[in-house]
């Protein structure tokens, strides 16, 4: 039975010139938004290839002057030495530690343009690193990018909307309501047939179009990991698709004209798609409001200047040595370098004091900025939008978490950094070829996909069961619905 | 005549419940957001204040250090936060806060506020702005969709022209009923909200720097907004007159404001990054670091730059070593260090500005497409939360970096006079009273014609779209339908 109502609706559907109207603008649109997609994730890819690169030079460059200096075919001076563990690890050497997007993430830029996706390591402390923000105009962050995701959370809603708002109220408005029903089909049969033709239909295309596009892109879906999480993002549409045509049902389902169910369903899509979220942002700035980053950059400078005045007399106790010396030594160069290393050497012992001491300042402030994102997070379940639009990022791999995680291993790799270089520097040791070939690389390791399915489900499972909430309190309203009249 | 049209389309809507509900909605939300903008620039000014104090005590307090090191430990420019960033926040959210102006270089601005929010923050604030540029179109097109289209359904068009009334009466008519309702709807909202935040604003949140130029600010502002909703309450009620039904006029209007305010923007954004392309972070950096080995590298000995600029100096003054200098060396190689750093990032900093600042232009332009545009860039530059004010304050933080500089080179020149760059460097210290040598940072916020300057694309473009609507206004009404 209902079999023959969809081929029916099929019918119906594919004569209706409003179809073929909106189908190619929403072609039009995926296609423009799977563009941007891939322009971004070239964009960055060529970015961090060019970044390793230069680390990788810089660090080669600085090897082969150490080989011409031991070979004796070259000089060089206290502040360029590239023998001098100190300056290396200070900024003479560096590492840039950057991590490619994920092979998906064409599908959802997220928070991909928002996050650094690499950062040149030094010796310096963590904070002062987290500045390689990429260069982007701000007003251009602040508008947000035309990508798939954006095309699926705001404009695909409206393509359901247009296709489903009358699908009861045209049926009375034509008079052919009352001959419909008097067959032996129930009004649920009914209203499932025109539901499931036109979900297959809109959510075929918006599947079929987006990987296309995906394809065309010069994507790749060989892998376990991409097949997982494109069927996932197939789960999330649908879900984000049941919630709307449930509204549909819904609006239908009270028996109103086809023009006020329009102007009803339009109200609802403003208040979901742009009130609610923009409404619940700012409530989450008033009621959990994250520290300011100028406090803690002041509490850190504090903290610092706590501990230099603390550790004043390792600076007099140079001042003093330096000035037993005569006042113009014989070798400048050798003074300069043994000053150089005395003054790495006491800094090290300044400098993890005072992280020490900023430790617990660093850590109260991220406590507190984890504590009210979680908070704000629990909003989400408020407005199945935002749910949709975090689901699809996580999968493209453009969501917060996946930059947690790169700056954990970027923390990670910094330590391994300083360990290497620190027991030199406290040594007085000069490097060697041999500590050149052994310097550890940044390597990025991608999070187990569980991990990440885990985290998507976050989002999954509550935007999927309000789907089928509202799909199911659409099914309970028909039970009013005026059959007559 | 046209007094009895306004009367009665403001009464009809005044009746009509979803209309009454929809306006007062409206209208508290407009006031929320106000008091809400207010509440957090306040807590932005204070915390900036205290950080802008604090990090000056940090710099008086530095003790006796070589200038040279306290150049390096440098000082913190804290972006300012302007008040009527309550109506526009603008990029506040999306610029940096904060930057250090050290030795050697000119830093970017880190820490977007952004970043530290959750993926809430890009569905945006709802700002007054918000509202009043997606919002209150809406509304004008809800109100005014079937004000033609709709009479003439209902078979009350070719009564109401029977009596006689022209028909560019009653479009007029139409338009003001609407513009009354509008100005009911905003207006308590906009005064109560200004009382509110008169009387419980503190002494400290006014600041006396961004007052200077309010009133004059304010007014533009209020026309820029005033004649955006006079090009929606135009076109909507063109659209009216000429769609074949109100159905028809509805779905038109609708699909622009989709286009106009979400769709356009974006797509709007994404051509001018294509357009006007800016480089990556690590590219800027490259470029950064290539300029610097041309400078004369005064960390160097060995380097032919530094052999040759000392070989310079000696020439200049006609001496034959660096202690029989009037000037100390180093001072003299720190500060043409520091001038030759300056020419880089002019260039570098100067490109990559103007990208933007083309970019933006792109975007004003693309105005005479989607109004949305255009209010957007003026709305942003008279509340002081665009690029514009940013890359203003970046300069001048650049050019008090640049005199703090000077100040620590020249004592070092003077103060260790025909001492070695070794003593210099590691020996040769200055205490609070040079540290007291360097002023304040005070930032004057750029003045109003400048402002009125940069936005005069935009501002040219929403009057065009007004005139061009006015135009079509005046001769819609001839074509105008009277019977379904």
């Amino acid at each position: 039975m209902i079999g023959s109502i969809i081929r029916h609706e099929w019918r119906l559907l594919v004569r209706d010139k409003l179809l073929w109207t909106l189908l190619p603008v929403y072609a039009l649109l995926i296609g423009y938004g799977v563009h941007n997609g891939v322009t971004w994730v070239g964009f960055q890819k060529a970015t961090v290839t060019e970044a390793q690169a230069l680390a990788d030079s810089s660090l080669m460059s600085l090897r082969n002057q150490v080989r011409n200096i031991n070979e004796g075919t070259s000089q060089t001076s206290s502040y360029m030495d590239p023998r001098n563990p100190g300056l290396v690890s200070r900024g003479l050497g560096f590492e840039y530690a950057a991590m490619s997007p994920s092979p998906m993430a064409p599908l959802a830029i997220g928070q991909s343009d928002l996050y650094p996706y690499y950062f040149r390591i030094t010796r310096q402390g963590f904070a002062e690193l987290a500045s390689t923000d990429e260069i982007e105009n701000p007003s251009n962050l602040a508008t947000g990018r035309f990508d798939l995701g954006f095309v699926f959370t705001f404009l695909y809603p409206l393509l359901i909307l247009a296709l489903s708002y009358n699908f009861l109220s045209s049926e009375r408005e034509q008079g052919t309501q009352s001959i419909l029903l008097s067959q032996p089909v129930s009004l649920r049969q009914f209203v499932t047939g025109k539901i499931l033709l036109r979900g297959m239909v809109i959510l075929g295309t918006a599947v079929v179009l987006s990987l296309a596009g995906f394809l065309l892109g010069g994507a790749s879906i060989s892998s376990w990991d991409a097949l997982w999480r494109l069927a996932m993002w197939i789960v999330v549409i649908a879900g984000y698709s049941a919630f709307w045509f449930g509204l549909a049902i819904v609006v239908n389902a009270f028996g109103k004209k086809s023009s006020t169910n329009a102007l009803a369903l339009m109200g609802i899509w403003l208040l979901f798609v742009i009130l609610l979220p923009s409404m619940l942002n700012v409530l989450a700035k008033d009621l959990y409001p994250v520290p300011s980053r100028v406090q803690l950059v002041q509490a850190l400078r504090t903290t610092q200047a706590k501990i230099n005045k603390d550790n004043a007399q390792l600076v007099t106790k140079l001042l003093e040595e330096n000035s037993a010396a005569p006042e113009t030594p014989v070798d400048e160069n050798e003074s300069t370098t043994r000053s150089l290393n005395k003054f790495y050497r006491n800094i090290l012992t300044v400098e993890k004091q005072s992280e020490g001491a900023s430790a617990a300042v660093v850590a109260q402030f991220d406590h507190q900025i984890a504590a009210q994102q979680k908070l704000v997070r629990q909003l989400r379940f408020l407005s199945p939008p935002i749910l949709t639009q975090m689901a699809m990022s996580e999968l493209a791999g453009t969501g917060a978490a996946r930059y947690q995680h790169f700056n954990d291993l970027v923390k990670r790799y910094h330590q391994a950094w300083r360990s290497f270089f620190d027991p030199k520097i406290l040594s007085d040791q000069k490097l060697s070829l041999s500590d050149y070939d052994s310097l550890p690389r940044f390597r990025y390791v991608e999070e187990p996909l569980n991990v990440v399915v885990r985290r998507a489900l976050r989002e999954l499972v509550p935007l999927v069961l309000l789907g089928s909430l509202t799909v199911l309190l659409g099914f309970a309203l028909l039970r009013r619905y005026p059959a007559v009249g | 005549m046209i007094k009895h049209i306004v009367w009665k389309e403001f009464h009809e809507t005044i009746r009509d419940g979803r209309f009454l509900w929809t306006c007062a909605i409206v209208a508290v939300l407009l006031l929320a957001s106000l008091l809400m903008g207010w509440t957090r620039y306040e807590e932005a000014k204070a915390l900036r204040d205290s950080a802008a104090s604090e990090t000056r005590k940090q710099w008086l307090e530095q003790g006796v250090k070589n200038p040279h090191a306290s150049a390096h430990y440098g000082i913190y420019a804290f972006k300012p936060a302007t008040p009527l960033s309550l109506v526009d926040p603008g990029i506040n959210d999306y610029a940096g806060t904060l930057t250090l102006l050290e030795a050697h270089k000119q830093n970017e601005f880190k820490y977007k506020e952004a970043q530290d929010a959750t993926a809430l923050q890009r569905f945006g604030d709802l700002s007054a702005a918000m509202i009043l540029q997606l919002l209150i179109p809406l509304l004008i097109i809800l109100l005014t969709f079937s004000s033609i289209a709709g009479e003439r359904e209902d078979g009350t068009l070719r009564q109401v022209l029977s009596v006689g009334v022209k028909q560019s009466t009653l479009v007029w008519g139409k338009a003001l009923g609407v513009a009354l309702t509008l100005g009911v709807t905003l207006l308590p909202a906009v005064l109560i909200g200004a009382f509110v935040i008169s009387l419980f604003s503190s002494a400290d949140a006014i600041d006396a720097h961004a007052m200077v130029d309010m009133p004059a600010k304010l007014a533009v502002l209020t026309v820029a907004y005033l004649v955006y909703f006079a090009i929606f309450v135009g076109l909507s009620l063109i659209v009216s007159i000429l769609a074949s039904s109100s159905r028809t006029a509805l779905t038109l209007l609708l699909g622009f404001w989709i286009f106009n305010g979400l769709l356009f923007p974006r797509a709007a954004s994404d051509i001018s990054r294509q357009v006007y392309r800016t480089p990556s972070a690590s590219e800027f950096a490259k470029s950064v670091i290539e300029g610097k080995l041309q400078g004369p590298m005064p960390h160097n000995p060995s380097h032919p730059n530094f052999i040759a600029f000392r070989k310079g100096v000696l020439e200049k003054y006609g001496v034959a070593r660096i202690e029989d200098l009037p000037v100390n060396f180093y001072g003299l190689a720190l500060q043409a260090d520091e001038e030759h750093g300056y020419k880089l990032y002019d260039r570098l900093f100067g490109e990559l500005w103007k990208q933007f600042r083309q970019q933006d232009r792109l975007k004003q332009s693309l105005g005479v497409i989607s109004p949305y545009l255009a209010i957007h860039s003026v709305s942003m530059g008279l509340a002081g939360t665009d690029f514009a004010l940013h890359r203003d304050f970046a300069a001048a933080a650049e050019q008090y970096r640049r005199d703090l500089q000077l100040v620590m080179n020249r004592d070092i020149q003077e103060g260790a006079a025909g001492k070695s760059i070794y003593i210099a460097d590691w020996q040769y210290t200055a205490g609070a009273n040079l540290w007291a040598k360097v002023p304040p940072f005070d930032y004057d916020p750029p003045p109003f014609a400048e402002i009125l300057r940069q936005q005069s694309l935009p501002l040219s473009v929403l009057f065009g779209w007004l005139v061009v609507v006015v135009f079509a206004l005046r001769f819609a009404p001839r074509r105008m339908r009277v019977d379904a």
